[in-house]
This record gives C-alpha cells, structure tokens and sequence, in this order.
C-alpha cells in the first residue's frame, strides 16, 4: 500500500511538473494571450489620453482652483432617494467632472452627516416628517434648501389592500374601523379585540401624527397601534400579509415602495384643513413637501452643482414611470435604472445642465459609461 | 493513541478520503501541492493572469431594449432564497400563525401581572432577593436601579421588556437544554450543531428578521423570534459542555448500579452538569436583553421603543436614560441568576 501511494505521489509531482513546464514554455496558444493583452493595455491608455483633455477643457470654461473634491450624497434607505441619487451622480461626475461617492445610513444619522458637512447633498428631506431637526438646522445655516424633488403627492394615509375591499366594498372610510366586523377582521392576540393598525415608524413626526388622529377620529378604543422600528420592516408586515392575501390595515405614504408596487386603497378620511391639523388632528394629511438640501461648503466649492440641483425638476410622474420600469425588469439594479431613465429622457434633464454639461453627459451615455461613485449593489 | 484510531478506522472504511488521512504528512502534503498547482496551473492556461470572476450568467436587454442588464449568480441565488421564504410565507402560515398566538397570549398575560402589580411591591419583593443573594451592597443597588427606571417614567415599558425576557429565556430553555444534551450524547449531533449556532451568533440579525417578520408578522412574535435565534446558544453549548465534564467514572458507577440511561442523565448528568448549565441560561439571559433594540425594530415594544425614539429624534439625553434602564436591568438579571448557580454549586460540593 506505501508503494502505491509513492507511486500516486510521484506522479502528481510529474503532472504538476510538466504543467508548469507547459505554462513557462512559449507555445503559441501563450503567445496569443500576450499579444490580447498588449492590447489591452494600449486601450486603457487611449481612454487614459481622453480623460486628460476633458479635464483641461474643464478647467478653461470654469476656472476652478484646483482637482475638484467629491461630492458625497446622503444615499437615504428607500428607493426614489436612491434613484435621484444615482441619476444626480451621474450629472455631476459626467457633466461637470466631480468624483462622487455615497453614503448610506438612515434618515437622522444621514441628515446629522450633512449638518456636519460629512455629506453635502441630500436629494428628499421629507416635510413635516423632518420639521423639528430641519428648522433648527436651517435656523443654524447648516443645511440650505435648493429646491423640491418629487413634487407633492399623497404623503400620508391610512391604507388597506385593494383585494380586502373587494371582499367588503363597505369597509371605505376610517369612520367604518368602528364597526366590530371590521374590528374583527384586523385583532390579533396581541391587541384585545381592537383592530391591528401598523402605522409610523418609532421617532418619525408621524407616529405622534397619527396616534392623534386616530383620538380625533375617536378611534382610541377601537385601534392598537403598532409601530415598527425601522420603515423597512413595516414594509415587510405588509408585503407578508399581502403575500397570503390576509387582511391588512396600516399607514403608507405615496413614493414608499408598497404604495408603488402593490394595489392599496386609501381609507376615506375628512379632507386637509389649517383649523383641524392645528387642534385636533381629526383629518386628513396635507400633501407633503420633499426638499432638496445641501450643506453651504457646497456653495463654495460647487456652485455650478448647485445651480443644476436648483433647477432639478423630478417629480412623482417621472418616478414612477421608473418605478414601473423597475418592476418591468427585476433583475435592474437603481444604477441601471438610472441609467436608463438618463438614456430615455434627454430633454428632461438637459433642461437642468449646462449644454456643456448636457453635451458631455450624452457622450458619456453613448458610451455605456457608469458613474465611478455609484455604488455595487 | 489517536495514530492508533486512524489506521483502526482506515481499516473499515475504503473511502478515498481516509485513505488519504491515513498517509504520512509529508506524503499528504505533497498530494496536496500537487493538486492544488495543477488547479492553479489549468486554470490560469484556460483564463490567463488577469481572469476574473465569472458573475454573469446571461445577458440580456431591458423590455424598451435601451439597457443591457446583467443576470448574475447572486440574482439566481437570491431568487431561490425569495421564492423559498414566499413559500414558508404562505404555506406556513397556519403553523406560524399558530405560534404567534400562543407566544402572545403568554406575554400579554404576564405583561398583565407585571404592571397589575403596584412598583413598590415590585420594588421591595426584588430588593429582598437581592438581600438575599447579595447583602446589603446588592440591595442599595437594586432598590436605587428600579426607583431610577421609576422616576424616569420608563416603569411600564421595563415591565415589557422584562415579560419578553421571560417568554423568550423560558422557549430559549426549553429548547437549548434538550439540544444541548443531544449534542453531548451524540458526537454527529455535535458536529452538525455547532456551525448552525456559530451562523445565529454571528448572522447580523437583520438578516433573519426580514423573513421573521414575513413569517410572523409586526409585533411581539418576532421580537421574540429573533431573541430566540439569538440567545439560545450559550444554554445549548453550556449545556453540552456541563454533560461531557461530567466525569466517566461517576456514570460508570451510575450504571454498575443499574441505573437506566434515563436515571443516569436525570439524576447524575443533569444534577452534576447544573452549575455549567445555569452559567449558560445566564448567558442567554444578558444575550437576550442585548436584542432589545432589535426587538423594537419589528415592533415587539419595551425599552428598545425609547432607545429607537431617542436615535431618530437625536435626543442623545433620552437614549442614554433608556440604555442605562437595559444595562441595570441586565446587572440585577445577572447577580440573581449568578447567584443561583452559585448557590447550587455550593450545595452539591457541602453534599459532595
């Protein structure tokens, strides 16, 4: 048995040998690949050479002191302020020669980052939700509006699945939550025979916003709220009662993705008015306003960014035509979604840029190119 | 002794790898280069010096046709897990359903005593257990702790998450110590075992709490759901660890005397095993207590609700009142169990 093995040794020594012996040798296959490579090194100083004269042109339109430094985007955890990221991204590093990176977090640590100037461009801060930290921050100068994206949309409502009211078209109105039929069919163990309302996350404007409402609606005895810590996980309650299509009663607002993805029906509440938000609360949302802002070293250093971001116009229409591309193409990542909406809407977002700016975007778009900030997703 | 087992085993099994085990190390290290450099070899013949690794299992356009995207092995991978997990999600649901009922029922009736109880019977009934275990320096501390946790109006919420703690340490329990003398028992148990609670202490737990809550839904249930996973390994290692100290000489004169494996694991294992086994439901117990935060994540309430507040209202004031209510919490768990063990260990080394 030694013997054998010795044997079984010593040959995988010899074919270890010979293959080394193969792969040191010149053959021709071998020299093919040499050949493929010195190619390749010569296209990579081609694009090299292209790089260097658009960064002189840069320099003679804009006479800027210096390389130009990132600019950091505060890449928020939900999917249009990623989509405005990666296509905002795309506009700066491409347009006007800025390296861009992103940071990712949740909301406040991310908003605390552009008070600090360790971000200097959040695309969607959301009003009321953010009023208390925005105001005291702007009040301070350590974050400066530069517009809206997204535009106004329903912000805020109490939703329930569209196959739910099929099944109980009479169930249309919160004033209905007081019925015990439909009590029923939203208790669980956990909340007494009350109905189970998922509703803000834990910190947010709304979670008092809503507990508020539901007492104005006089609903105190009829409702258990339940909150989440994080958005995300209020998304995932209701895409697992949707998945076994259970009854579900929550809180949702226009741009978050279940209101993009899924067939939700709002429940009819009393309309928005100044006299009831300021007292009692018993009545509907105003429709949110979503801010741009960035932290005023961009000023300085930035100003044609600045002057691009004030013109950005990219309202709800425009994103949920891409939110529905993405649904059309699950295996997109945002960065191809970006660069598809990039690609397909020239005249939109040419109207923001420079035509320097919008002529370098395009060539760079021609050439299937990807922002070196974006991140892998 | 352990050459001797090898050729012994080699001897019975013909398969390859015992074979190879069983050759000298030179000659197994030799084998071993070889194969490795002809892997390396081959593959840098086929691909070169600068191949990368191949992502992409197919290409192909958007539905417009203006992008091309790329479908990749993770994208594969990913799906087969989601579709997995959809499936559990429906399928599954009468089972965790079920359970989440059951679960939630058990923690609102002890959240139910918990806060019927007035605080200063509350107050005054753990002061005297921590009198008991720890004197008076114990006492101080527990009585100063609680009337902290009082006077900065986090009472209730500290009965929440000490009803959790109870739920969640009790299923914990139940589970680990079975577990852990299966693992003690059976060394294909133990090894099959100890990966899968290495990937529940280490898996950042966000990862099993979105399927959690898919499963189980937003609220208590999943909450203890991810304490669960966890927590229950120090009790299931701690547990397996106790049996096997457990000398051989005392089983065997367990047996001689006729002991049935029952009466040898219930009267002997167990009993000797205590103090390690109490170490471990210590351990889950603070483990526990760290998910707290967690917890309120999906919702489960208690203490992690004012740490989340405090984080997303940037109020570093109130995050650090509701985390020092968690860090006393944990110490007053602690020196109480601790002293449990203890004292058991001092009662059977005095029987001893």
């Amino acid at each position: 048995m030694i013997r054998k093995t010795r044997i079984l040794v010593l040959t995988a020594f010899i074919v270890a040998i010979a293959t080394a012996l193969a792969c040191s040798q010149p053959e021709p296959e071998v020299v093919e690949k040499i050949v493929e490579v010195v190619k390749e090194v010569e296209v990579v100083k081609e694009v090299e050479v292209v790089k260097e004269v658009e960064v002189v042109k840069e320099v003679e339109v804009a006479p800027a002191e210096g390389p130009k430094e990132t600019i950091i985007f505060s890449d928020l955890n939900w999917t249009s302020a990623q989509v405005q990221d990666r296509i905002a991204q795309y506009i700066v590093e491409k347009g006007y020669g800025y390296p861009t990176d992103v940071v990712f977090g949740a909301t406040l640590p991310l908003f605390q980052g552009l008070r600090r100037g360790d971000s200097h461009v959040t695309m969607e801060i959301w009003l009321p939700n953010q009023d208390e930290a925005w105001m005291e921050a702007q009040a301070a100068g350590e974050v400066i509006p530069v517009g809206e994206s997204l535009g106004k949309d329903w912000q805020s409502s109490f939703v329930i699945p569209a196959y739910l009211q099929q099944q109980h078209p009479d169930l249309d109105s919160v004033e209905d939550l007081k019925e015990d039929k439909f009590k029923a069919l939203f208790a669980t163990a956990e909340t007494g025979g009350k109905a189970r309302l998922v509703s803000c996350v834990i910190g947010w404007a709304c979670e008092e916003v809503n507990a508020k409402q539901i007492e104005g609606y006089g609903l105190a005895d009829h409702i258990h709220i339940v909150n989440p810590g994080d958005g995300a996980a209020g998304n995932a309650d209701l895409y697992g009662a949707y998945e076994k299509q259970e009854p579900w009663l929550g809180y949702q607002w226009g741009t978050n993705d279940p209101a993009l993805l899924l067939d939700l029906v709002r429940l009819e509440e009393p309309p928005y008015s100044d006299e009831c938000w300021f007292t009692t609360k018993a009545c509907a949302y105003e429709d949110a306003t979503i801010l741009i802002a960035v932290n005023p070293e961009l000023y300085d250093r930035a100003p044609d960014v600045v002057a691009m971001l004030r013109k950005w116009d990219f309202n709800i229409g425009v994103y949920k035509g891409v939110a529905a591309w993405q649904s059309d193409n699950p295996d997109a990542s945002t960065n191809d979604a970006a660069l598809w909406w990039l690609k397909g809407n020239a005249d939109l977002w040419s109207g923001w840029v420079t035509s320097e700016a919008a002529a370098s975007i395009n060539s760079a778009l021609a050439a299937n190119e990807t922002a070196d900030g974006w991140p892998t997703e | 002794m352990d050459q001797v087992q090898d050729v012994s085993s080699d001897a019975r099994s013909s398969s390859l790898l015992a074979k190879l085990e069983a050759l000298p190390p030179l000659h197994r290290w030799a084998i071993a280069v070889a194969v490795l450099g002809v892997a390396l070899a081959v593959s840098l013949l086929i691909w070169g010096p600068e191949m990368e690794f191949p992502t992409t299992v197919s290409q192909r356009t958007s539905t417009d046709g203006s992008v091309t995207l790329d479908r990749t092995v993770r994208q594969v991978t990913s799906e087969a897990i989601d579709e997995t997990v959809s499936w559990m999600t429906r399928e599954g649901a009468w089972l965790f359903d079920g359970l989440s009922t059951a679960v939630t029922h058990a923690l609102v009736n002890i959240e139910k005593v918990l806060k019927w109880v007035p605080w200063p019977v509350v107050v005054v009934g753990l002061a005297l257990l921590s009198f008991a275990v720890g004197r008076w320096r114990l006492l101080v501390f527990t009585c100063l702790a609680l009337l902290f946790v009082g006077f900065m109006g986090l009472w209730a919420n500290t009965m929440d998450t000490v009803a959790l703690m109870i739920v969640a340490v009790a299923i914990a329990v139940s589970i680990g110590l079975p577990l852990g003398v299966v693992g003690a028992r059976s060394q294909v148990a133990d090894n099959l075992m100890r990966p899968i609670l290495d990937g529940m202490q280490t898996m950042p737990s966000f990862v099993y709490l979105l399927p959690g809550i898919l499963f189980f839904g937003l609220g208590k249930p999943a909450g203890i759901f991810a304490t669960i996973v966890y927590a229950v390994p120090p009790v299931i290692r701690l547990t397996n660890l106790g049996i096997r100290q457990v000398s051989p000489e005392t089983v065997e004169a367990a047996r001689s005397f006729g002991a049935s494996p029952t009466q040898i694991l219930t009267k002997v294992q167990i009993p000797m095993a205590l103090p390690t086994i109490m170490a471990g439901i210590n351990q889950t117990t603070m483990m526990a207590l760290a998910m707290v935060t967690i917890a309120s994540m999906v919702a489960a309430g208690g203490l992690g609700d004012n740490v989340l507040r405090a984080l997303q209202k940037n109020q570093p004031g109130n995050g650090a009142i509701a985390g020092l209510a968690i860090v006393f919490l944990a110490i007053i768990i602690d020196r109480l169990t601790q002293s449990a063990a203890r004292s058991r260990q001092e009662a059977m080394r005095s029987a001893g």
